[in-house]
């Protein structure tokens, strides 16, 4: 079953009296347990597409449904209370920066999004849990700069997981790390996706790691070029 | 993990920029919660001191100076009369709890001092007018007894000035009586230091006034409406009444328009205090410009935010105006003796009445006002876009 289609997705930019087509009337689907892994070169509007299906963005037009739900209406824009709300309910978030909360330690970073989503209660179980998948039950009561990068951006997919996403959207997760620490967010995220069935869009420049995807979405010019 | 929390870290974060922004709210406390204090505490003094007098109103010959001061300037020329009748018609109103009727005279002493000068004689009645001023007190001996007519009080700068102790013996000028001084009054700090007292009988028949008075001091009861008494007043001929109550509102308009300024002052310093606070919210709203980007992202919304950065605020300003309340309590003496030391006449007591109420009024004020310079650097936040945010600066 697809848990998300995009037809017609088009984003536009204007600067000044230019027009830019970030995303240029964009269709395709991701099913279920999915790893989504989208490539191309910079500028090709990988960023401006994750960040439509994580409803981070309105789109200028087209449709996009996840879970039989349709978010996006041709043309209907929504406030920011609604997209929150999309938000809260499908998605986990992480970026090539890892965006701590530098005053925080590793567990108060991890139980953020628990403080604004009221629906959400977090059992010390499921805290503890977390911390062991990514191996940083260690690190808990660290501050963000006792930490390594990749210790860092594993605290970052441990905040992200903490509200049980369906959807984990990582838009370069390990732009910012070396090959070592790469291969071992490659890993996080394999296994996520075997264990827990969540389903993945993987952003990346690298070849080696896009090849963990089960699906491949080319981009070029806002276009899709390669889906399969 | 709640609101309160990241908020409460986010201020330790900047620690030397939250202490100033803290330290500029605190003196506007401060100046705020003194001030009301001197409000309270100076008409609290004042009318204390206005009640020691004893009457609250005196009847006075019209044109009659009845300040000491302005009688030695004019060497004693100037007084006027009123008929000692005029007690009995007073007595008559049932308004009227009392009664003290005094003669003043001021008479050339070539005695006094090196070249002589003027003294300044005051006739009372033994048997009430030391019970309608039950506060002067004395350094030595007491008031002369109801029937004496050979024995003075002398004020405290009077026996100085005449180096006289209790028990001397004083002629006064152009008279051949001689008078025992029966006691010497502690200082009071007004007019009647430099008076010397006399049985007003005395005094009548020594300067050849008899049935003469230049003033009558007059007690109302309790109920008595003072307006209503004072109109009645107005109706013996050639008097003038001078009521207590209008000498507090002459006093107290004076000290109105200094409150007037340093109130000015403290509304600027209220300004600033706000303007701070509003600078240094927004600073570090744009400071955390991804942050708050980010914790959207992860599900708050507009108005967590808004709220997140309000508490901030709030925290702020609710630590300065709790630092500035115990400051102004703290330091409420040494601005006591800044304004005894600026202001022209000052009653006893304390000037400065900080209570809880004034505390409370201060501290929801300084919570307002700080809070309203949270509200924009607030909106602002809350409007931030979790995009916009991501894509800052990469
Ligand atoms: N806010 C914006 N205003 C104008 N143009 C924008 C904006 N955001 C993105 N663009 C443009 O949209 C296009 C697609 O950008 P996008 O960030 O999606 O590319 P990308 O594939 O993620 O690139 P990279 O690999 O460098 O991250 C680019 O030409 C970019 O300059
Ligand atoms: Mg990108």
């Amino acid at each position: 079953m697809n848990l998300i289609t995009a037809t017609g997705l088009t984003k536009i930019y204007k600067r000044g009296s230019e027009e830019v087509r970030a995303l240029d009337g964009v269709s395709f689907s991701i099913e279920k347990g999915d790893i989504a892994a989208v490539t191309g070169p910079s500028g090709s509007g990988k960023t401006t597409l994750v960040n439509i299906i994580g409803c981070l963005d309105n789109p200028s037009s087209g449709v996009l449904k996840i879970d039989g739900n349709e978010i996006f209406k041709d043309g209907a824009s929504f406030s920011e209370s609604e997209l929150t709300k999309v938000r809260r309910k499908f998605f986990g978030y992480i970026f090539q920066k890892f965006f701590l909360l530098p005053t925080l330690t590793v567990k108060e970073n991890i139980l953020v999004p628990s403080v604004f989503q009221k629906e959400l209660t977090v059992t010390q179980e499921k805290i503890n849990e977390v911390l062991e998948i990514l191996g940083i039950a260690r690190r808990k009561n660290h501050l963000p700069y006792e930490l390594s990068g990749g210790e860092m951006q594993r605290v970052a997919i441990a905040r992200a997981l903490i509200n049980s996403p369906e959807i984990l959207i990582a838009d370069e997760p390990t732009g910012n790390l070396d090959s070592k620490r790469s291969q071992e967010i490659q890993e996080i995220l394999t296994q996520l996706n075997k264990e827990r069935k969540i389903t993945i869009i993987l952003v990346t420049h690298n070849p080696e790691f896009a090849k963990i995807g089960n699906k491949k979405i080319e981009m070029k010019d806002g276009k899709i070029t390669v889906e399969n | 993990m709640n609101i309160f929390q990241i908020s409460y870290k986010n201020l330790l974060r900047r620690k030397t920029r939250t202490f100033f922004t803290v330290t500029g709210i605190m003196l506007s406390a401060w100046v705020l919660v003194t001030l009301l204090g001197f409000n309270r505490g100076y008409e609290n003094s004042l009318n204390n001191d206005i009640d020691a007098m004893g009457f609250q109103i005196i009847l006075t010959a019209k044109g009659c100076p009845y300040e000491a001061a302005t009688l030695m300037l004019k060497g004693g020329t100037g007084l006027r009369y009123m008929p000692q009748s005029i007690v009995a018609d007073v007595d008559k109103s049932p308004e009227v709890s009392k009664t003290s009727a005094m003669l003043m005279h001021a008479e050339f002493d070539p005695n006094k001092g090196e070249n002589g000068g003027t003294s300044i004689y005051l006739g009372i009645d033994p048997q009430t007018y030391p019970e309608m001023k039950p506060y002067l007190q004395f350094q030595q001996g007491a008031w002369f007894n109801e029937n004496s007519q050979d024995e003075i009080v002398l004020g405290f700068e009077a026996a100085e000035l005449e180096q006289r102790e209790i028990g001397d013996l004083m002629i006064l000028p152009g008279s051949e009586t001689e008078f025992k001084v029966a006691g010497i009054l502690k200082r009071t700090g007004t007019q009647d230091d430099g008076m010397i007292f006399l049985p007003l009988k005395a005094l009548q028949k020594t300067f050849g006034k008899e049935g003469q008075l230049t003033m009558l001091g007059i007690q109302l009861k309790r109920e008595a409406d003072a307006n209503l008494f004072e109109e009645e007043l107005y109706k013996l001929q050639d008097v003038q009444v001078v009521s207590m109550a209008q000498v507090k509102n002459t006093i107290m308009s004076l000290v109105t328009s200094a409150k007037v300024i340093v109130l000015s002052i403290a509304f600027i310093a209220f300004l600033i205090a706000m303007f701070g606070v509003l600078n240094t919210v927004l600073m570090s709203v744009f400071e955390r410009y991804q942050e708050i980007g980010i914790l959207k992202s992860m599900g708050a919304l507009p108005s967590d935010i808004f709220k997140m950065i309000l508490i901030e605020t709030a925290l702020l300003c609710s630590l300065g105006a709790a630092f500035g309340i115990i400051f102004s309590l703290a330091f409420a003496d040494a601005s006591e003796k800044i304004i005894r030391y600026f202001l022209p006449f000052t009653p006893n007591g304390n000037l400065i009445a900080i209570d809880l109420q004034i505390a409370a009024l201060s501290f929801a004020a300084i919570a307002a006002i700080g809070i309203i310079g949270g509200i924009y650097p607030s909106i602002r936040a809350a409007q931030i876009r979790p995009l916009e945010a991501i894509r800052a600066n990469d």
